[in-house]
This record gives C-alpha cells, sequence and structure tokens, in this order.
C-alpha cells in the first residue's frame, strides 16, 4: 500500500495554520444559512416547467399513463428487432414490466452487474485479487460485463428525482444500478413520475445531505443529468454526444388514476 | 511529445507580438470570447441582477471562510475521505504529487490512463511524467485531446483548444490519426468518440481534478458537458483526483451557489449536462464504480500565498473563465502568450506568485488594470488589486545599481520569486524617474499646477498636431507609438470659470475667494 508518514500531513497543516497566523486548526462558527428567494410552483407548474427545460437543454419528453403507451414509445426508439437494450432495476422499471416485455418483443436485453453475475457470468474475484492481476483482464466480471455494455444501442434506467428549474434528472447509484446504463449507449431512457420533481438544486441537496454525511460511509454516487452529451471545442459550434448519450428520452410516467389534471 | 513550455527563449512581447500578428488567431479568439460574454449575459439577465449579486456575495463569503480555516477543512475533508474508504496524499510540490501518481500507476500494473479535463494536471505536469515512466495518459476531454495531439498546451481555462480552427483540426487529425481527412466538425466528435472508447475500455486508472471537495462528507463534485468525466470515473478501476488545495468547500449545501455561479459564467448554460458527486468506493465486485480512490491535495505554493493577505483571495479562483473572455489583453494575445498553464488576468496574479521568473514579471504590467474581470469574477476576486500590488513588490525589488537606459519592461530583470524570496532587479528606467519627480513637483500646488498645465500646451503646440506627440521624444517613443497624448483644450476649465460665473452674476456661488482660477 502507498502509505504516506503521517508527516506528510502533519506538515502540511501546520504549514498552513502558520501562514494563517495561528498555532494549530481551530473550528469555526459555521456561516449563517443562506437561500435565494425561490418561487414555489404547484405540481402542475413544476411538471410544466421540468418539460420545457428537458427540452431547451435538448432532451425529448413523452408523458404516458399507460404500460402500453410506454411500450408504444419505447418502440419509436427502438425501431428495429436486433438492437441491444440495456435495462437497469429501478423498480419503476420493473412494475411496467419492461424487461419482460423487451424480451417477449425479440431484444436482446442486458441487465445490471449484479444480474449478469447472478446469471454465473464472468470469474468472480475478490477486491485483493483484482488489486493484483493486471489492467483489462478479460476474465474479471467487471470487464466482462462492460464489453458487452459497450455494444448496447439504448440504455433504460429510472431517476430518483427530477429538477424542474433546470430539466434535470437525478440518478442515485444506492437505488439502482445505472452509472454505466446511463452512459454507455448512445441512446439514454429515463422514466420517472411526476411525483418526483422537485424544484431546483438546493432541494435535492437538502433531501440527500444525510445520505451522504451517513456514518456508515457507504459510497454514493449522485449524477445530475441535464440534456444529452455536448461539446463545443471546435469552433464553439455544439455536437451531441461525443462521449455520453446523443440522445435524451424522459417518460413522465403517470399511473392511470394519477393523471395529473 | 514535447509540451509548449513556458520558454525563457521567447521573451512575453514576442510571443504577443507573434499572436497579435496571426489572424486567424485573431478571429478564433475575438469569436470564441464574444459568444462566451454573450452567452453570460443572457445567463445573468434570466437569473436576474439582484439574484446573481446576491450569489457572487455568498461565494466570496463561503471562499473566505474557507480560506481562512482551510486547515480545518483540509483536515475533515480529509479525514471524511478516508472514512469512507479513500486515499489522501498530501503533495507539497507538483514532483510529489507526480511521483506519487506514477507510483501508484506502476504498483498496480496500470498502463493506459484516461484523463479527465484538469488545469491541476497541467500545472504539475503530469502527462510527461507519466509518458516518461511508460504509462500511456490519453486526454479524453475533446479539446485536450485536440491540444494534446498537437503537442501544445491548453490555451484557454474552459476551451482548451480555442485557437485551433476546423481546418487545423482536421489537418491535426488527418497528420496524426494517419487518417483520411475529416471533412465535418461532425466526424471529427464521432472519430474522436471512437477512438476514446477503446482507450476507456483498456484503461486501468482515470484521473481527474476536482471542482469542489466537500469537507462535511468527503465527497468530491465535478462538472462537464461531454461525459468524458463520467466515464473517467466509472470504467477504470481506480480514481485518482489531483486538486489545489483551495477546491474544499464547508458543506453540502454549499455546492449549489457555486453551480449557479459556475456554467452561467463559463459559457452561459444554467448548468452543466453533468454533475457528478462522487463518495467513497465500492466495497463488492457486483457493485459499479472504480475499486480505489485516491486524492491528491497540492500545494504547489498555495499555502505561501496564503500566508500574503494580500494574495490570499487569488486562491478563491473557481477556474470559470470568464475573466478570460472579458480582458481585452486576453481577447487579442490568447492563452498561450502567458506563457504557463493559467493565461489571461487570474493567470497574470497566479504566475508571478508560483513559478516566478522573469517573463512572469512582465504579467501584471500587462494590463490596463480596466477592472473587467474584477466586474464578472464569480467570486468577486479583485484582480486589479492584486495586479498593482504584484506591480509594487516587483518593483520595490529592485536595489541599487546600474540604472538601466531600457525602456522595455520585458528586459528588466527582476524575478518575484514565491514569498518574495530571491529578488533582485534593477533600479527604474531614468526617463521614468525624471518624469515621475517632475510630475510629483507640478502637483505640489494649484500655483504649480497652473504654470504646469500652461507649460504643457505650449509644449503640445510646439510639437505639432495630435498624431506627432512625442515621436521626436526619444525615452518615450515606445509609449506613443501606439498613443497619441489628447489635445490640451486652449482655456483650461479654471481659467473659464470665473467667467461662467461672472455672467451668471450671482453673489452667493460657493467658490471659495481662495480657489485658484
Amino acid at each position: 500500500m502507498l502509505e504516506q508518514s503521517l508527516n506528510g500531513k502533519d506538515q502540511m497543516l501546520a504549514r498552513i495554520s502558520s501562514a494563517l497566523g495561528r498555532r494549530e486548526p481551530t473550528r469555526p462558527a459555521p456561516l449563517p444559512p443562506y437561500e435565494l428567494n425561490v418561487p414555489r410552483p404547484d405540481q402542475e407548474e413544476l411538471i410544466a416547467r421540468f418539460i420545457l427545460e428537458v427540452e431547451n437543454a435538448g432532451g425529448s419528453v413523452a408523458q404516458v399513463n399507460s404500460r402500453f403507451e410506454v411500450q408504444t414509445y419505447l418502440q419509436t426508439v427502438l425501431p428495429s428487432a436486433d438492437q441491444i437494450v440495456a435495462l437497469s432495476d429501478g423498480a419503476t422499471l420493473r412494475g411496467l414490466g419492461i424487461g419482460q416485455w423487451l424480451k417477449s418483443s425479440g431484444f436482446r436485453v442486458l441487465g445490471t452487474l449484479r444480474e449478469f453475475a447472478a446469471d454465473g457470468n464472468g470469474i468472480v474475484e475478490s477486491p485483493e485479487q483484482l488489486r493484483a492481476g493486471n489492467e483489462a483482464e478479460s476474465g474479471t466480471l467487471f470487464e466482462q460485463y462492460k464489453q458487452r455494455l459497450f455494444e448496447a444501442d439504448v440504455g433504460i434506467t429510472s431517476a430518483s428525482y427530477g429538477l424542474a428549474d433546470t430539466g434535470t434528472l437525478v440518478l442515485l447509484s444506492r437505488s439502482e444500478q445505472l452509472r454505466l446504463i446511463s452512459l454507455l449507449p448512445p441512446i439514454h431512457v429515463c422514466i420517472l413520475e411526476p411525483k418526483q420533481i422537485l424544484w431546483s438544486l438546493p432541494d435535492l441537496l437538502a433531501l440527500e445531505e444525510q445520505m451522504f454525511l451517513t456514518s456508515e460511509s457507504q459510497p454514493q454516487t449522485m449524477t445530475c443529468i441535464t440534456g444529452p452529451s455536448r461539446t463545443a471545442d471546435i469552433e464553439q459550434t455544439i455536437t451531441m454526444g461525443v462521449h455520453g448519450p446523443h440522445s435524451l428520452h424522459v417518460l413522465l410516467y403517470s399511473q392511470p388514476n394519477e393523471v395529473p389534471g | 511529445m514535447a509540451v509548449e513550455h513556458h520558454s525563457e527563449s521567447e521573451s512575453f512581447v514576442s510571443h504577443y507580438q507573434r499572436a497579435l500578428a496571426n489572424p486567424t488567431l485573431q478571429r478564433a479568439l475575438s469569436t470564441a470570447t464574444g459568444k462566451a460574454l454573450q452567452a453570460r449575459s443572457l445567463a445573468v439577465e434570466q437569473i436576474g441582477e439582484n439574484d446573481w449579486q446576491s450569489l457572487r456575495e455568498r461565494a466570496r463569503q463561503i471562499k473566505e471562510h474557507t480560506v481562512n480555516h482551510l486547515d480545518f477543512y483540509l483536515d475533515k475533508f480529509a479525514a471524511e475521505v478516508e472514512r469512507a474508504g479513500g486515499h489522501v496524499f498530501w503533495a507539497q510540490t507538483a514532483q510529489d504529487a507526480r511521483d506519487y501518481i506514477v507510483k501508484l500507476a506502476h504498483r498496480r500494473g496500470i498502463k493506459v490512463v484516461v484523463k479527465g479535463k484538469s488545469m491541476m494536471s497541467e500545472e504539475i505536469d503530469l502527462n510527461a511524467a507519466l509518458l516518461a515512466a511508460g504509462v500511456d495518459a490519453v486526454e479524453t476531454d475533446l479539446g485536450e485531446c485536440i491540444v494534446q495531439l498537437a503537442g501544445e498546451r491548453p490555451s484557454h481555462i474552459n476551451m482548451p483548444a480555442v485557437h485551433k480552427t476546423r481546418e487545423d483540426v482536421s489537418d491535426l487529425f488527418e497528420a496524426k490519426l494517419k487518417i483520411e481527412r475529416p471533412q465535418s466538425i461532425a466526424e471529427m466528435a464521432a472519430i474522436a468518440r471512437s477512438l476514446l472508447r477503446k482507450r476507456f475500455a483498456e484503461a486501468g486508472m482515470g484521473i481527474t481534478g476536482v471542482n469542489y471537495a466537500i469537507a462535511e462528507n468527503g465527497a468530491i463534485v465535478l462538472v462537464e458537458n461531454e461525459g468524458n468525466i463520467r466515464l473517467t470515473t466509472s470504467l477504470p478501476r481506480v480514481h485518482v483526483a489531483v486538486m489545489g488545495l483551495e477546491k474544499v468547500i464547508p458543506t453540502f449545501v454549499d455546492v449549489d451557489v457555486f453551480l449557479k455561479l459556475l456554467a452561467r459564467s463559463a459559457s452561459g448554460q444554467k448548468l452543466t449536462s453533468y454533475v457528478s458527486f462522487l463518495k467513497g468506493v465500492k466495497r463488492s465486485v457486483t457493485e459499479e464504480g472504480p475499486e480505489e480512490f485516491h486524492v491528491v491535495l497540492v500545494d504547489n505554493g498555495r499555502v505561501e500565498m496564503l500566508a500574503n493577505p494580500d494574495l490570499r483571495e487569488s486562491l478563491y479562483c473557481i477556474r470559470c473563465g470568464a475573466c478570460l473572455n472579458v480582458c481585452p489583453v486576453y481577447q487579442k494575445i490568447g492563452g498561450h502568450a502567458y506563457g504557463w498553464v493559467y493565461p489571461g488576468p487570474i493567470g497574470s496574479v497566479l504566475t508571478p506568485q508560483m513559478i516566478g521568473g522573469e517573463r512572469a514579471a512582465a504579467l501584471p504590467f500587462a494590463s490596463s488594470l480596466c477592472g473587467a474581470c474584477r466586474d464578472v469574477c464569480p467570486v468577486k476576486i479583485d484582480i486589479p488589486r492584486m495586479l498593482l500590488h504584484l506591480r509594487h513588490e516587483i518593483k520595490a525589488s529592485t536595489g541599487p545599481g546600474d540604472a538601466a537606459l531600457s525602456t522595455d519592461a520585458d528586459e528588466r530583470t527582476t524575478v518575484v520569486g514565491r514569498g518574495g524570496a530571491g529578488i533582485r532587479g534593477r533600479a527604474p528606467v531614468v526617463a521614468e524617474r525624471i518624469a515621475f519627480k517632475v510630475w510629483a513637483a507640478a502637483m505640489k500646488s494649484p500655483g504649480r499646477y497652473r504654470v504646469a498645465a500652461r507649460l504643457l500646451r505650449l509644449v503640445q503646440k510646439a510639437f505639432g498636431a495630435a498624431g506627432s506627440n512625442g515621436k521626436r521624444t526619444l525615452p518615450v517613443h515606445k509609449w506613443t507609438a501606439t498613443r497619441d497624448l489628447p489635445p490640451l483644450a486652449a482655456t483650461t476649465f479654471r481659467e473659464l470659470w470665473p467667467r461662467i460665473t461672472s455672467e451668471q452674476a450671482s453673489p452667493t456661488t460657493a467658490i471659495s475667494p481662495r480657489a485658484e482660477a
């Protein structure tokens, strides 16, 4: 292990304290809280604003109220049956029976890493074994899974929240294995329910603050997605999909008896 | 691949003159900065002036508070990272940081490293060190990829290839990738995507910078539009994040203030396409993401900046690039002329402090102090004040010695080093000293001022019409080569005033009888 003697840290902290004119770190009184005046729109306004912002950011939004409508939409995204679909394990997706529908429609479906492992794929190595080995060992579970995922045409996930102010999808790795499924395939379809939409980032941060602070120090990954991948690095001309997906489809799914007025 | 380093062999003057004489570069800079500024303006308008100013004030408040307690917050951040299963390395010098990362790559048997855009990694010259150690460091941000192929440094903080036209990039791809010449930007992006996906698939380590490091929970925040940072932090088994000491902020909720300011200031976006909040590492092989997470905290001169209260606010910078876009100097000379990693106004403040040297000492003088940078800075950094301060430090470093007759600022050998060590210089130019003495003398009383004004009018008449001012006056010809002395009025305001007031015939004017006409 690459251990640094405690001196490296202590030395630097001592120099910083000294630069600040003190002998050692002192706990400061925290800053007073801060909030901009934020609008508090109702559910209808939230949804309308969310849709507008997602579209401004280059994504497309469809409001769907049934399994059938979801399937119809997916068929437009998946015109040919020889496409590979990566499907994450979000509860909404399971509830909508998307996996079963895809398979029965003849699509090749790749699940999550966990599902891939459970299917008996790959040689599951311990972290220690992985560390000792070389990179790109095609035998390792993660390597095999990644290779397969690189070939997927579409990735379907759900989201934990939406942010109306910026048209943002919020994906949490602890809720669903969607980190790579939402990133590697060139098309990303994301399903969420209108009730999951918050106004903006401060609302999200307030909700997630505890989980990130948690003393069990469980790993956390939160990804905020606003529109498809883009770059303007050549002559400031916007090009989509240089690394992440070039298309983002958001399906706002309301249960039939929950259709907003 | 040779990188165009800050070179002592080409002077600042020669470099920027070359830039000014390059019409392609001029067009590229003008278009890029113009677009960025326009987008920024629209974004600021959209959020509203009041909210914008409120955010700037709060951002500065957070940075000031954090930097003034940097020991406490860094200690806390490091402890949280380690508690979540990460490793923290405290690198005092760039060499320390490079050594740690290279050793890590070797010990893990890593041959290919993918990199997200990181100014810090440029600052410590990481790629060259990895390459020398037999590790392939692949830049994945499209702009960085382009400059890497070209063997150049990035010329802007967030638009690395702003100095390149599409033809330049086409030529580059054709020559370096040995492919048929790409015909369109879309094609070039597609080529980059395909090429880099292969590297992503084989890389054992991903290296990124850090936009924000959250002290209270040990998470880091990374912003981007392309998705290469998400790939860099999710695919390889080891993730290394290099960060300057000043990137830490106190709490999770503080991030919102900075995110609202950053994308709008940089490119006029409300939010970048992707914002990643990363904390900890996976505990089992059936989880996604890296197995190892290392944070390299880099000093490289920052603690010395911290120790100087006049220059401490250099550390508030969030690297948005707005000051570059708005700076009339940057807009004309581009990033490479600044000679090091950080260009523009913030570069002119950081470079003399961090690397010192003759070339860097010229930078604080290459400014009209217009203050546009201060106006756009999301953290309200007073760059002009620091430029003036640096000018004083550089001038004050002059000792007794031969008076240089040269008027070329670039030829003075002043060295502004770390913490003021190693400063030496020549006395100011004779003509300059005389001019200031004369000016000081003339300003000592209203009577002298009046006489001086009359004299100056005579002198100006003697030297002819506007346009030829000073051309015959040798010591200042470099100044007057590009400036005209505005023609002095035939009658000064002071001379006019008594006539105005006597015409109004008001006996109770507020002029003191002692005020000179």
